[in-house]
């Protein structure tokens, strides 16, 4: 049971206290309710971009890491295609120099043209690092596009390509800062040991005067329902055939999540899954096969990726995978295939909460998406799935018609 | 409420660093075991070190294809029915080969305890290391060892312990025909000669009874082996610049450095603190330099590895091709002006905060805590070993640290690995 204490203030500002009096640290987590999800599509990877600008430095903070680093903190972001998030560990004594530093780049951020080029480079050496100079590392930039037709999730959060980061500029990031940088776009999410009265003093003297930003309602394209297998084949430079297969599936906030979630660990988590049993251990055609979900907020993908021993085996495989498909879903899986995956969810969750940031975390985004109490009752709803619920959201879901893949196949082994 | 935004916060005292100690049983045999019940959860972290890593073999990959195959088969189970039994009681385990050592993980919920051990111990006993599940993994060894090899990063870090160790198991890198030369008896004596007999030493970590620590001490108390002895090495090198060109590569992979020392040398923690002030965090001079001035890279710091016989000082990073050059003189020109310059007291008062404050991290819950005391033990350190480091940061001069920087940053001693 992770206890908590919410709040908020004037401005809109959400802010969640959790007590921990066993650690010397402090977490402060702000997440702001933007993502790659609510960029224009001709201007992609801007939100991962300005999460680097968030570290420019602000009216009255020459220097955000120094700052920090000065009092023994460290601190650091990701962006998603939903959310940004910012996280800050340092000593529980410190905690104010992580508020001061936080709110004042909330609202008064200062970017310099130096900044932005310096970040642009950075980012750009990010996107070759990452997603272009590695075998397999731009999957995602080729893949999106496939599964998604309209909705945003189409593009990657580092963006489509290069071009549209070297397109920023100082009037597109401050107009992207303006439009989501403010108290009431942002949940507050601090841990560690405190007094509830403390927290409130201290969150209300540093962000109680920040201005509230324009009301936000988002409203994106939705992805229309998919009527078609769709499939991209690419051939190029690659040791081995990759291949990844992925289906359409419901957003975070439905009840159907959680089976699906264990549906993925069912299909393809560890060496007794299906997925592995079948071709790994039994047909021996993969060196590698997984199943996983990228749990988004919009509906998203359950996605089965591996690699082929050898391309030849491409069209056997196919053929196979696509009747294994039809038989789960005919047949079902069996009670104890259900239980194994709901113990090990238990087992990883109970570690997880270990971390004091993992559960500052995950309590900033559970309010975000309704409640940061869903971070307790969570576990519950995962305890009560049947495998005939699994059984019809198999049904559901492992339909060709509701899959999109990619197969990135050696050059060689072109099929004139 | 008033306050002034253009005023830091106070700055807060330096808090007091409390390691929990963690308490030691010694079974019959003498076999330790290293208890930290503090935790709030009702699961175990169960790490059973075994004096079986790559020094110990007799070829390249025995040691670690040994650790992937412990669990894919005994006597009586296969690999699917152990996996079945872990899964359904929520288990994970997790084997590592290291250099002097393998560690077995196993992790779970408290209320398993003895069922998981029953596995565990069945595999201690009886792995049988299926001739079957032996080729399967070795074919996706295979085929993962390739992949990796059209990554820079793969191939520099592999030439670049290959010229810091030229003459001793700390270079030895597996090739291609490596994998089609082990076999699965290979594996199987290695086990037998290591797996069975060599326990080094047991940590646990969990709120666990009486009851589950002689669970542990039952299956294991017999395989006890007294710390295998670290090996005297050969560590001459020769500090050689190696390009490997790939013609598309659109990033190279830079890595800088030299033959150093364990955390046992006397200038071992003060060679830390001037290895954060070149590379070891945010604020370092190459960060600054290579990143936030000059933006060749996503990222770039330095380390230490340390092992039992000898250890490593490197700079790693990835930058823009066409950076390549300009980027390895930026960080030579920052570790000479180490050399030629004392450091500002304001750069050292603000590494010497940033440090403290990641010692006091270091020591946050009870698995930071654990490897605290693990890492005191394996280098042979005084467990107040951190509130020593303390004083020597509180107290190294700017002097001190130039001192350092031309005793061991010479850059005619260092070796540069660039693929890309």
């Amino acid at each position: 049971m992770i206890k908590h204490h919410k709040f908020t203030l004037k401005n809109g500002l959400r802010v969640i206290f959790h007590q921990d009096k066993t650690t010397p640290m402090a977490v402060v987590n702000t997440l702001y309710d933007v993502g790659a999800r609510d960029e224009n599509p001709e201007l992609t990877g801007l939100a991962h971009l300005f999460e680097h600008l968030m570290f420019s430095g602000s009216a009255h903070v020459e220097d955000f890491d120094k700052a920090l680093q000065k009092v023994g903190g460290q601190s650091n972001a990701f962006t998603s295609n939903d959310i940004t998030n910012y996280y800050i560990n340092l000593p529980k004594n410190q905690i104010e120099t992580a508020l001061w530093v936080e709110s004042d780049r909330m609202t008064q951020l200062a970017l310099t043209d130096k900044n932005l080029e310096t970040q642009r480079q950075v980012v750009i050496e990010e996107f070759k690092q990452r997603y272009l100079n590695q075998p397999y590392g731009d999957t995602w930039l080729e893949l999106r596009p496939v599964a998604f037709e309209k909705h945003p999730y189409n593009w990657a959060t580092i963006g489509k390509n290069l071009e549209h980061i070297e397109r920023v500029t100082m009037v597109d990031a401050l107009h992207f800062y303006r439009s989501y940088y403010h108290p009431n776009n942002a949940i507050l999410s601090i841990a560690g040991d405190f007094e509830i009265d403390e927290i409130e003093h201290l969150v209300k003297t540093w962000y109680d005067d920040l201005p509230a930003g324009p009301k936000l309602s988002r409203n994106l394209i939705q992805e229309p329902k998919q009527s078609e297998y769709r499939k991209k084949e690419i051939f190029r430079d690659v040791p081995a055939t990759a291949f990844y297969f992925t289906f359409k599936m419901d957003g975070r906030m439905s009840a159907h999540y959680p089976t699906i979630d264990l549906i993925s660990d069912i299909l393809g988590r560890g060496k007794s899954s299906l997925l592995y049993q079948r071709y790994f251990d039994e047909k021996q055609w993969v060196s590698e096969i997984s199943a996983f979900i990228l749990g988004s907020i919009d509906p998203g993908l359950l996605v089965i990726s591996g690699k082929l021993h050898d391309p030849s085996l491409m069209h056997s495989f196919e053929a196979d995978f696509w009747a294994f498909m039809e038989d789960i879903c005919d047949n079902g899986i069996e009670q104890k295939d259900l239980e194994k995956v709901r113990n090990k969810f238990l087992t990883s969750k109970m570690f997880e909460e270990l971390s004091l940031q993992s559960r500052a975390m995950n309590l900033a985004y559970f309010e975000l998406l309704g409640d940061a109490d869903f971070i307790n009752t969570e576990v519950k709803h995962y305890q009560v799935i049947t495998a005939e619920q699994v059984n019809a959201e198999l049904k559901k879901m492992l339909q060709k018609s509701q899959c999109s893949s990619l197969i990135i196949q050696p050059e060689s082994h072109d099929q004139k | 409420m008033t306050k002034n935004r253009t005023q830091a916060p106070e700055v807060g005292a330096l808090q007091n660093i409390s390691l929990v100690q963690p308490e030691i049983h010694i079974a019959k045999s003498g076999l330790p075991i290293h208890i930290i019940r503090e935790v709030p959860n009702a699961i175990f972290h169960v790490h059973i070190e075994f004096g079986a890593g790559k020094m110990q073999q007799k070829k390249p990959l025995i040691s670690s294809f040994t650790a992937d195959l412990l669990f894919s088969g005994t006597k009586e189970l296969s690999q699917l029915e152990i996996q079945e039994k872990l899964d359904m009681q929520g288990a994970f385990v997790n084997v590592e080969s290291g250099m002097n050592r393998s560690s077995l993980h196993v992790y779970g919920l408290l209320n398993q305890f003895q069922a998981t051990f029953e596995i565990v111990k069945d595999v201690l006993e009886n792995a049988s290391f299926p001739e079957d599940k032996f080729e399967m993994h070795r074919k996706a060894a295979l085929q993962h060892h390739k992949i990796n090899m059209e990554k820079n990063t793969y191939v520099a870090r592999r030439e670049f312990l290959k010229a810091l160790f030229p003459s001793n198991k700390l270079g030895e890198v597996a090739e291609e025909s490596d994998f089609l030369n082990i076999t699965a008896e290979d594996c199987n004596a290695f086990y037998q000669e290591h797996f069975t007999k060599n326990i080094e030493q047991i940590n646990l970590v969990g709120p666990v009874s009486e009851e589950h620590i002689a669970i542990v001490v039952d299956i294991f108390e017999h395989r006890y082996n007294k710390t295998t002895e670290a090996q005297v090495l050969d560590l001459t090198y020769a500090p050689v610049h190696h390009y490997i060109e790939k013609p598309k590569a659109l990033q190279s992979t830079i890595r800088i450095g030299r033959v150093l020392f364990t955390p046992k040398h006397e200038d071992y923690f003060e060679f830390d603190i001037l290895e954060t002030l070149l590379g070891g965090y945010f604020g370092s001079r190459l960060m600054q330099n290579l990143r936030e001035d000059k933006g060749y890279t996503y990222g770039v710091g330095s380390g230490i590895t340390a092992y039992e016989n000898t250890g490593y000082f490197f700079i790693s990073t990835e930058v823009g091709k066409e950076h390549k050059d300009a980027a390895i003189e930026a960080i030579k020109h920052e570790i000479n002006r180490l050399r030629e310059e004392e450091i500002g007291a304001d750069e050292l008062d603000l590494a010497r905060a940033y440090i403290q404050g990641q010692i006091l991290k270091s020591t946050d819950g009870a698995f930071a805590q654990m490897s605290q005391f693990l890492f005191a033990k394996r280098f042979d350190l005084p467990q107040n070993h951190l509130n020593q480091f303390l004083n020597t940061l509180n107290h190294i001069t700017p002097k001190r640290l130039q001192e350092l920087a031309v005793k061991y940053l010479d850059w005619e001693k260092m070796v540069v690995v660039v693929v890309g």
